[in-house]
């Protein structure tokens, strides 16, 4: 006569395994709780100028694809220094693109790119520094992180709207002393759709 | 029919099912294998403890590296359950491969695998279907067998270890496995 419970079954030993390891696996969130979400950096970043033609979104180059969607701001110039509008997806740290250049045009601005080296061979915001989250695999520093000032702003970015690298980063950064990250969510596609220029790659 | 090796451990379990002799190791080789590997796997991803004394890749991810991740994967997860994925997926695979390491809830450690490799697979081909490139935070750093983003290599990969699985499943723990004991004493 077999039991209806047989731990020595497939069943039956599967789900005491389960259940042992979603109990040990709440356990250890609750020790280890994980933030997965940017907040407001708690420095302030410099206060971004307007454009001032105030277009309301940058002019595509003539030799952009006309059938490039226009690129639209996530949130207002001023987002940094207060709360991001409520319901904004992805929280607060977040640059727009008319934030992005302006900081880059000001030269007081660090951008680091955050996906893989190869992609970023293939071309990235002029003066990038390539930064990709394996970098700080078993928590190493990159070097290159000790050359950008702790003061000034750090734009972080990677491929566009699909990709959290940036986001990954810019927590990384943050929590090794670097406050002022924070991440251009459009990424390299939304400044390349608004025909900004891009280097081939190459730290500075 | 039990083979030499099955006979060091006492009588084997279902390993002598196949009716094959070397049957009877299989299960052995195939546990000690899997087990290993799923335990670096969950290790590497939990960072408890460092394993780059063993291999200089052998480096851990953060907790939230893996979260990220899943994220990446862009199935429409909440944060919470990225959250609780993080840790249980892991914490999974560490404890099958203890359990297939002791020969212990061997088929149920082997059917969660199975299952486990089948929902990557599907993940996988998921993310391949809509171009998307997530590196594999399958190891850590450790790159095994299969090098760049998550893809067809990875696909192969994950079907070698369910298949392994899946025989694991069908033969039962074989020799030197603490099933035996829950089995005697259930009898």
């Amino acid at each position: 006569m077999h039991s209806a419970f047989k731990p020595t079954g497939a069943i039956g030993g599967a789900a005491i395994l389960a259940a042992l390891s979603c109990a040990i696996g709440v356990i250890d969130l609750s020790l280890r709780p994980l933030t997965l979400n940017l907040s407001a950096p708690s420095v302030p970043v410099e206060p971004v100028p307007q454009p001032t033609p105030s277009p309301a979104r940058p002019a595509p180059r003539p030799a952009a694809p006309t059938n490039t969607p226009p690129v639209e701001p996530t949130a207002p110039a001023d987002q940094l220094t207060r709360p991001s509008p409520a319901g904004h997806p992805r929280g607060e740290g977040f640059v727009t693109l008319e934030q992005a250049r302006s900081l880059h045009q000001s030269g007081t601005a660090s951008f680091i790119d955050a996906r893989n080296p190869d992609e970023y061979a293939s071309g990235s915001i002029p003066g990038a520094i390539n930064m990709p989250p394996d970098a700080f695999l078993g928590g190493k520093i990159p070097d290159a992180l000790f050359a950008i000032s702790r003061d000034l702003p750090i734009v972080v970015y990677c491929g566009g709207g699909d990709c959290d690298a940036s986001i990954l980063v810019a927590l990384k950064i943050r929590e090794l002393g670097w406050k002022t990250a924070v991440v251009f969510e459009q990424g390299i596609t939304g400044w390349k759709a608004a025909g900004l220029p891009v280097t081939g790659g190459g730290a500075p | 029919m039990t083979g030499r090796a099955a006979d060091a451990c006492g009588p084997a379990g279902g390993g002598a099912r196949c009716g094959v002799p070397i049957c009877a190791a299989l299960p052995l080789v195939l546990r000690l294998t899997l087990g290993a590997l799923f335990i670096i796997s969950g290790l590497m991803k939990l960072n408890l403890v460092g394993l780059s004394w063993i291999h200089p890749s052998l480096v851990a991810l953060e907790p939230r590296d893996f979260a990220f991740s899943i994220r990446a994967f862009k199935l429409g997860l909440s944060d919470p359950l990225v959250q609780f994925l993080t840790f249980a997926i892991p914490w999974t695979e560490l404890l099958c491969g203890l359990a297939l390491i002791l020969g212990l809830l061997t088929r149920g450690a082997a059917a969660i695998i199975a299952l486990l490799m089948l929902a990557f697979i599907a993940g996988i081909a998921s993310l391949l279907s809509r171009g998307l490139d997530v590196n594999c935070p399958c190891f850590g750093a450790l790159k095994l067998f299969c090098t760049g983003p998550l893809g067809a290599c990875h696909i192969v990969r994950n079907l070698g270890f369910a298949a392994a699985a899946g025989v694991l499943l069908w033969l039962g723990p074989g020799p030197c496995g603490l099933d035996r004991l829950l089995e005697r004493r259930a009898t």
